[in-house]
């Protein structure tokens, strides 16, 4: 028993002993080579793929997000400005109103300053100037009836002691002269809807004649516009004319002094006094000794010594 | 293998040059044919370089590169003629039992090993198998049971039978 249990091992090792002297074959080196050759390849191969396929994914990627913040920005402003993408032409024109309007409110600068800031120019010929004119007038108007002062427009275009005005050296001030940058002067009795509209129609008329000029010409342009202004225009028209027009040119002095004496002579000091501070902003350079000819030196020696009154809030 | 899989093409060299020996003698012998045997040893490989990227390091990385080529011996044995190959016995050379019975008397040991070689290429394919993938691979008899898809004790009587009928062939062998 013993004997066969040590005769198997050594049995089984006789066969292990002859297989292994079989070991000696392998593979030939061509087939070697060709297998080595295949498995590189495919290894660089794909180190080749995969900055491909990662590059397929980005695109898409990158589109998708872009489109997804669009619309999160889109429709973030559409829930929080909706008037902004909706009505964006009239929103700029009304941004733009205060702005204007800004310029009427003293600032103690002076008027040549703040018409120095650059504007944009109208060519009132074209069709659209004139509806816009008109809208704009229409605004206006709501405008005001909106902010509704207990006061009349005169008196709260008065009431205002320090007033930019514009100067004929003054490029491209059309849009200076729409309805809601008038200057009233006291004579305007209007009421305030009947005084924007003459205003208006006044305007296109001014319009009409003025052009978009140049920094260089606008002396020029509105030196003629002004000029063709008095010729056409009546006195009592030019009492309805915006005041801005008025006095951005020479022309508006003697109606200025005129306005001044009628008050006077209707016992209306309190108007003349207003009209006269107007007056002198706007005509700072006018000779005092020419207004105290004209409009007496009882008049003017005490409102040049008193100061102004405080502005109306 | 895992540095393999990440580009290294340096660690496939490594592993070819390990592996590429048992298994050439294992396609061989199992298939008894060169030329097809050469074709078949090749597309092995392929298979294992397409199929590295399913390599999981949960086991014996030589059990799963004979599981390859099983696979694809079978493959070939289907195509073929299955049921002659599979089944087929064919009757061993008789070995005389002197000779096996003294060893020593084994002048020529050059013979006898040959001799093994013809005996084993006419054993029944599964018992052929089991026998290579132990010697070759040196695989455990249930990783052999695992790989063949059999049970341990079919395994383990598979080898039983093929190294009986090698042992009484050489036995009966007169060089």
């Amino acid at each position: 028993m013993s004997d066969k249990q040590n005769q198997t091992p050594t049995e089984d090792e006789v066969l292990d002993l002859l297989y292994d002297m079989q070991t000696d074959s392998r593979p030939p080196a061509d087939l070697d080579r060709r297998i080595l050759q295949a498995a590189h390849q495919a290894v660089e191969t794909e180190s080749q793929i995969k900055p491909r396929e990662a590059a397929q994914w980005h695109v898409p990627l990158a589109f998708a997000a872009v489109l997804v913040l669009s619309i999160g920005i889109v429709s973030t402003l559409q829930r929080e400005e909706p008037e902004l993408l909706t009505n964006a032409p009239e929103m700029t024109q009304m941004q733009e109103a205060p702005a204007r309007s800004q310029d009427m409110v003293p600032d103690h600068k002076p008027a040549a300053k703040a018409i120095s800031k650059p504007r944009r120019v109208v060519v009132p010929e074209e069709p659209p100037a004139e509806s816009r004119l008109k809208k704009e007038g229409k605004q206006l108007r709501s405008r005001q009836a909106e902010k509704a002062p207990p006061t009349s427009m005169a008196d709260q275009t008065m009431a205002l002691p320090e007033v930019s005005v514009s100067t004929p050296s003054a490029p491209a001030q059309t849009e200076q002269l729409q309805p809601k940058k008038v200057l009233r002067t006291p004579a305007m009795k209007a009421p305030a809807d009947s005084m924007a509209d003459a205003a208006g129609d006044k305007l296109k008329l001014g319009a009409n004649r003025m052009q978009a000029q140049s920094t260089t010409q606008g002396q020029i342009s509105i030196a003629s516009k002004t000029e063709a202004f008095a010729e056409s225009t009546t006195m009592e028209e030019a009492e309805m004319a915006p005041a801005t027009a008025i006095a951005a040119s020479p022309a508006g002095i003697p109606i200025r002094l005129r306005a001044i004496q009628k008050a006077l002579e209707g016992d209306d000091k309190t108007e003349a006094e207003k009209l006269f501070r107007t007056f002198r902003l706007q005509y700072p350079d006018y000779p005092l000794a020419k207004l105290k000819k004209e409009l007496g030196e009882d008049f003017v020696n005490p409102l040049v010594l008193k100061p102004a009154p405080a502005p109306k809030k | 293998m895992l540095r393999y899989c990440n580009g290294e093409t340096g660690a496939f060299d490594l592993l070819y040059q390990r592996h590429k020996g048992p298994l050439y003698r294992y396609v061989q012998r199992m298939i008894r044919n060169p030329a097809l045997g050469d074709e078949i040893y090749q597309d092995v490989w392929m298979r294992f370089i397409d199929a590295r990227a399913k390599y999981r390091e949960s086991g014996k990385f030589r059990a799963w590169l004979f599981q390859i080529a099983h696979n694809r011996i079978m493959d070939h044995f289907r195509k073929q003629q299955p049921e002659q190959e599979l089944d087929e016995e064919k009757t061993v050379t008789t070995l005389p039992q002197a000779a096996w019975q003294n060893p020593e008397k084994m002048v020529d040991h050059q013979l006898f090993a040959d001799k093994l070689l013809e005996l084993l290429s006419v054993l029944p394919a599964p018992q052929r198998e089991t026998f290579l993938l132990r010697q070759e691979a040196g695989l455990s008899l249930k990783e052999i049971a695992e790989l063949t898809q059999t049970s341990d004790e079919g395994a383990k009587s598979r080898l039983r039978y093929a190294i009986a009928r090698l042992r009484q062939g050489l036995s009966e062998f007169k060089p």
